[in-house]
């Protein structure tokens, strides 16, 4: 059971960007959370790439 | 001068920063100088309109990414091509992961993001990296996150599959923060 929770930290990237672009499906969001409870180098990335989003809207030449 | 003039004269002075803006985005100074004939049109014809309430460049750069938009609608075969191209090559950041899929090296902790926020400096890097990315990446990445386009129409828009399309905004964002942390967050100018 937790082996199909379990995802790395690749895995937990593309999803984490994927999450800025769309909803993910409920599995991959269990996952996800359950990835970044136990990754704090993953939450920074998390925290990173919403940051990004937040520049990028704000870069108005 | 009456308001209105001032203000018709303040969107003529404007024409070289959105030049600079639609040939950055477009990359075609065709596409982009009709662009810009067109929001200068929009917007001469809507001064009238323009109550105040918004900034007058933040109103101008508002038309001129509608105007980008429709200069994607026109030119999309020509930039999904490239697209397509571009999402084709193999980048996975082998050099990031172990094995395993585990990271090999901690990424930096960027500090109180407000801070970064406020400084100019810092969205002069944010352009320089994000000028540095191949063209289509660039493209696709500043349509979803500075036109604000959702996903599914960006993918619509340049006919490329919605798989190709996280692959290579996945590869933008990872380039992006590489970029950020090298040239910003690790030098002194971030502090």
């Amino acid at each position: 059971m937790i082996r199909w929770f379990k995802i790395s930290c690749r895995q937990a990237h593309v999803l984490l960007s994927q999450r800025q672009d769309e909803v993910l499906p409920v599995l991959d969001r269990m996952r996800l959370r359950l990835h970044l409870t136990a990754c704090n180098w993953c939450s920074r990335i998390a925290r990173q790439f919403r940051f990004l989003t937040t520049a990028m809207r704000r870069l108005d030449r | 001068m009456s308001g209105a003039e001032a203000l018709r004269q303040a969107v003529g002075e404007m024409a070289p920063v959105l030049l600079r803006i639609a040939r950055l985005q477009l990359r075609n100074d065709a596409w982009a100088e009709d662009a810009v004939s067109e929001t200068l049109l929009s917007a001469l014809e809507g001064v009238d309109r323009f109550g105040g309430q918004s900034q007058l460049k933040t109103w101008v750069v508002g038309i001129l990414k509608h105007k980008i938009i429709d200069q994607f609608r026109r030119a999309g075969r020509e930039v999904s091509i490239e697209a397509a191209t571009e999402a084709a090559q193999v980048e996975s950041f082998e050099e990031l992961f172990k094995a395993d899929g585990h990271r090999q090296h901690e990424p930096m902790e960027w500090g109180d993001p407000e801070a970064t926020l406020s400084r100019v400096q810092f969205f002069e890097i944010l352009q320089m990296c994000v000028d540095e990315l191949p063209p289509a990446l660039g493209r696709l990445f500043m349509m979803r996150e500075w036109l604000e386009f959702d996903t599914a129409q960006i993918c619509k828009e340049l006919g490329i599959t919605s798989t190709n399309c996280f692959v290579m905004l996945h590869r933008a964002r990872m380039r992006l923060r590489e970029c950020l942390e090298l040239r910003w967050f690790a030098t002194e100018a971030a502090r």
